[in-house]
């Protein structure tokens, strides 16, 4: 597995994600893959800066392998603990006056992975996904 | 991103280029705080965005709710890898795309 340190912070979410897309992109993966995989560690990265360690800051490190035309990728922050499986899917029928602005993101990355795990272990949200392409 | 707007009476077409995600969403939710007073009629043009993630599916949804008080709204030229986030979130049901 490929591993890496950076700030959680918002404006570093391109130095998260560039590794793995280059390394989709050197496995061949196809443009559909590229794309939604940009989207889902955008979605989760931004949580991560946004959230874990508000109002202070800390490291998220990330770790990644490709192997047989399978991308997983292990997230892991030690802030506050959070579990983006426990909440419930954004009420996508509900009248647009209705619509809730939350939950979307989380919503995006669960249909767009095959497998998403998380972990609370010793003070650090570990969360495992896995696309393959 | 780039937003460039053209006027035609009380039609306004905002064309938008680049990405439309977490870094820039927020300066075009303020572009449509602060533009949409009197617009009947608003067309979000996506030809040149190659892509869209959540914030900036709150943003557009921001957009129609405001137009939803005022007149319409329209957006046009979206590419296939949108047009799954869009289908995906059900925004195909609460946007009109041409």
């Amino acid at each position: 597995m490929i591993n890496y340190k950076v700030n959680a912070k918002v404006d570093l979410i391109d130095e998260m994600i560039n590794p793995i897309i280059s390394s989709l992109e050197e496995n061949k993966a196809d443009h559909k893959t590229l794309y939604q995989m940009n989207l889902v560690l955008e979605e989760l990265l931004v949580n991560v800066a946004n959230y874990a360690y508000a109002p202070n800051e800390g490291d998220v490190e990330i770790c990644y392998e490709i192997k047989n035309k399978e991308l997983e990728v292990v997230i892991i922050d030690k802030g506050k603990p959070f579990n983006p499986l426990e909440h419930s899917d954004p009420d996508l029928k509900a009248p647009v006056e209705d619509r809730k602005i939350g939950g979307l993101g989380i919503y995006l990355v669960k249909n767009l992975v095959d497998d998403i795990q998380y972990q609370r272990v010793e003070n650090k949200n570990i969360l495992k996904i896995n696309k393959k392409f | 991103m780039t937003i460039k707007e053209r006027k035609d009476g009380s039609k306004l077409v905002v064309s938008v280029e680049g990405r439309i995600d977490t870094a820039t969403s927020p300066e075009l939710a303020e572009y449509f705080q602060s533009h949409l007073a009197g617009v009947k009629e608003l067309e979000l043009d996506l030809e040149q965005v190659n892509y869209v993630s959540s914030a900036g599916l709150r943003t557009i949804l921001l957009a129609q709710k405001t137009m939803d008080k005022q007149g319409k709204m329209v957006v046009s030229h979206v590419c296939k890898e949108i047009m799954e986030t869009f289908e995906l979130t059900c925004f195909t049901d609460i946007l009109t795309i041409i």
